[in-house]
């Protein structure tokens, strides 16, 4: 599904990315956990197409695909999906609207017509019950109020719309209360299949006891410095990432 | 050709001897005529020096020098594509190449207390319209509307009487070759405790040079309520000016709407006088520009008396390399306490080119007043777009999404619902990208 190779980025002239190698096969779900500032979220924007981060080498293959060679837009029509950790606010575009418009034009790039409102509406509502989000949050503009965890719900509201193939999951659980991250979780969990593949980035082992991972990695000064199953989360959670900060300083 | 130094600029481009002009007329309008001539020969047109035509280029328009034209046949136009078209309304006046034209106007059956002559009509009369005679030396496009007039509307309303349907109004200029001028003057009276709809929309048919100028006088009665809508759509070539002076008594209330969608020049200056307590005074529009088209929104309002309010809000997208200037002024007078007055200009840039100039002033001569002015002016949210791209939605129609909403509260003001769609219709095929096009057809 995903291969990324020696991927090394740069944000101005500083190194964030420096040599990632990922392999995240059809149907798995993988885990990136990782201190602040060590490029989680940068890895999650490149791979969405987001501008500002010049690739100095190595490349990103999505389904065979140079993914990096797209528009964000390209991307998101072949079926990647990113929830973003800073949900945007778009002020004068309504939720309802907006999902429309996506749904839609994901469906125009891949030659099926759009969906009247009545099939959307029947799309959309299967989705809003399972997540709690009420009409009333449909009709607000995008984001716009909402609260932290509205946001991170939102996101996930979004990905069941678009049930995208490959779904990268920014610090979703940050944020969310304690019924929320159920809620989300199993949102996520009902979109698990053999052919849907997910990269989770989070701070909580927490997390990975709804969403339980195949593979488990750490990522620290741009590097995947340790991979494993869902025990290292387990690990993580109890030594933090010292360990690592010492291998980096040798 | 256009004599210009620092402080004078001849009007003789935009102001050649019409001989034909003034045939058939009464003694006072050639009067009229006559002295508004000499006020402009003696002021002369705006220089950049006039505060409100700075950022103004009027060269363009100097060098085309669009003359009016003698009364020909009549022009083959079969209909008036107006805002309201297929409505039912109370009157339609139909102007084309700035003469009133029968045939395509509806002027019969005026409902009871409604009374619309064309202005070449009254001209012919005994007497002078006292609205007429207004002058405005600041203003020189003004006294250029009264000695080149052609026609206009002449509307009152009886006291008391509260039209159920609008007076819609088409100005069409067919603008086939050369450059030509058409100059009107309109003068709108509303008595006491009448209520009036009046939707105006101006276009040009064919791709020569026009300027269209219009004074417009608007007198509002004790608790009379007019509610003005106007649509601008302009091509490359075309030039429209034009100045509104209205004068609000006790409890009338003005709601103005103006729509700017094109025109290479293309101003819109009103003046309104709130002379009268609890009288309230609405402006708000939309300024639609791209290519090099230049757009002015100059108003001016004066609370004279206690307890009046205003409210304006005028939002701006301008792509290329477009311009538009915004200046408001709000002056209070001393002893107008209570006065409530409030002023909005928001403006999106969509190119690095394009340029606005927003200037919102207050002048406050009382101390209780509640009054509130603001500018903002920015590009698309780069956010924004990427998070509508990472959503599968295409960067031109990204863009759109953010202009449409950028303008989504715009018609608020717009009380009539088939009226705000057919804006609202206008609007979106102004910000639609061409491949955007297509999809939603
Ligand atoms: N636009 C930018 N300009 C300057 N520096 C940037 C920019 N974007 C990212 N960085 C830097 O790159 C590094 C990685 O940032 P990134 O957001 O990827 O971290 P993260 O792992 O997601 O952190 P967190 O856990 O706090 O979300 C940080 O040092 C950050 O300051
Ligand atoms: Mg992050």
């Amino acid at each position: 599904m995903l291969v990324i190779e020696n991927l090394h980025v740069s944000v101005g002239d500083k190194p964030v990315l420096r040599g990632i190698d990922l392999e995240i096969a059809a149907g798995e779900v993988h885990a990136i956990m990782g201190p602040n500032g060590s490029g989680k979220s940068t890895l999650s924007y490149v791979l969405a197409g987001r501008e500002g981060y010049e690739v100095t080498a190595g490349r990103a293959l999505f389904e065979g695909r140079d993914l990096l060679a797209q528009a964000p837009e390209e991307r998101a029509a072949d079926g990647l999906f990113l929830a973003f950790q800073y949900p945007v606010e778009l002020p004068g575009v309504t939720n309802m609207n907006f999902l429309k418009e996506s749904v839609n034009a994901v469906r125009a790039k891949r030659d099926e017509g759009p969906l009247d409102a009545m099939q959307f509406l029947k799309h959309v509502r299967a989705k809003t019950s399972q997540l709690a989000i009420t009409d009333e949050m449909l009709r607000r503009a995008v984001n716009v109020g909402f609260s932290g965890g509205e946001k991170k719900r939102n996101e996930v509201l979004q990905m069941a719309v678009l049930e995208p193939k490959l779904a990268v999951l920014d610090e979703t659980d940050s944020g969310l209360d304690i019924d929320a991250l159920k809620i989300v979780s199993e949102g996520v969990n009902a979109l698990r299949s053999p052919e849907r593949s997910m990269l989770v980035i989070t701070h909580y082992q927490r997390l990975l006891n709804h969403i339980v991972p195949d593979r488990v990695h750490v990522l620290a000064h741009g590097r995947i410095v340790d991979s494993g199953g869902r025990e290292l989360a387990e690990k993580l959670e109890a030594s933090g990432y010292a360990d690592y900060e010492a291998t980096e300083a040798a | 050709m256009a004599t210009s130094t620092r402080n004078f600029r001849s009007p003789e481009p935009l102001a050649p001897a019409t001989a034909w002009l003034g045939d058939g007329e009464a003694a006072w309008a050639a009067g009229l005529r006559t002295a508004a001539r000499a006020r402009l020969a003696a002021h002369g047109l705006p220089t950049a020096k006039a505060e409100t035509w700075r950022h103004t280029n009027l060269n363009r328009l100097l060098a085309l020098a669009p003359a009016p034209e003698a009364p020909g046949g009549t022009p083959a136009l079969d209909h008036a594509p107006g805002l309201l078209a297929g409505e039912a309304v109370a009157a339609r006046l139909v102007f084309v190449d700035g003469r009133l034209n029968p045939a395509l106007s509806q002027l019969d059956e005026l409902p009871a207390g409604l009374e619309i002559r064309p202005l070449a009509a009254v001209l012919g009369d005994g007497q002078a319209p006292e609205a007429l005679a207004q002058e405005d030396a600041t203003r020189p496009f003004h006294d250029l509307a009264t000695a080149l007039m052609s026609d206009g509307m002449v509307l009152e309303l009886s006291p008391g009487t509260v039209l159920e349907r609008p007076i819609e109004c088409v100005h069409i200029a067919l603008a086939d070759e050369g450059a030509k001028a058409h100059h009107l003057r309109h003068l709108i009276r509303l008595g006491a405790e009448s209520a009036a709809d009046i939707v105006e929309s101006r276009l040009t048919l064919g791709t020569g040079a026009t300027l269209v100028n219009e004074s417009t006088s608007i007198d509002l009665a004790a608790g009379a309520h007019l509610s003005l809508t106007r649509l601008y759509e302009g091509g490359a070539e075309d030039h429209g000016i034009r100045q509104s002076f209205a004068r609000l008594d006790k409890g009338a209330r003005l709601e103005a709407f103006v729509a700017l969608l094109g025109g290479a020049l293309n101003r819109e200056e009103i003046v309104a006088e709130v002379v009268g307590e609890t009288a309230s005074c609405d402006l708000a529009g939309v300024y639609l520009l791209a290519g090099r088209q230049h757009g002015d929104v100059i108003t001016e309002v004066t609370h004279a008396v206690p307890d009046t309010t205003s409210n304006q809000v005028f939002k701006g997208v301008l792509d290329d390399r477009a311009q538009a200037v915004f200046q408001g002024r709000v002056t209070v007078a001393p002893g107008a306490q209570g006065t409530d007055g409030r002023q909005l200009n928001k403006t999106l840039l969509l190119s690095d080119e394009a340029e606005i100039d927003t200037k919102p002033e207050l002048e406050i001569y009382a101390d209780d007043v509640k009054c509130a002015h603001g500018a903002t002016t920015g590009a698309l949210d780069e956010d924004a777009l990427f998070y509508l791209r990472a959503r599968g939605i295409p960067l031109a129609r990204a863009r759109h999404l953010l202009v449409e909403a950028f303008l989504t509260d715009a018609l608020e003001g717009v009380t009539s619902a088939p009226l705000r769609e057919a804006l609202a219709a206008r609007i979106q095929a102004w910000s639609a990208p061409e491949d955007a096009k297509g999809e939603e057809a």
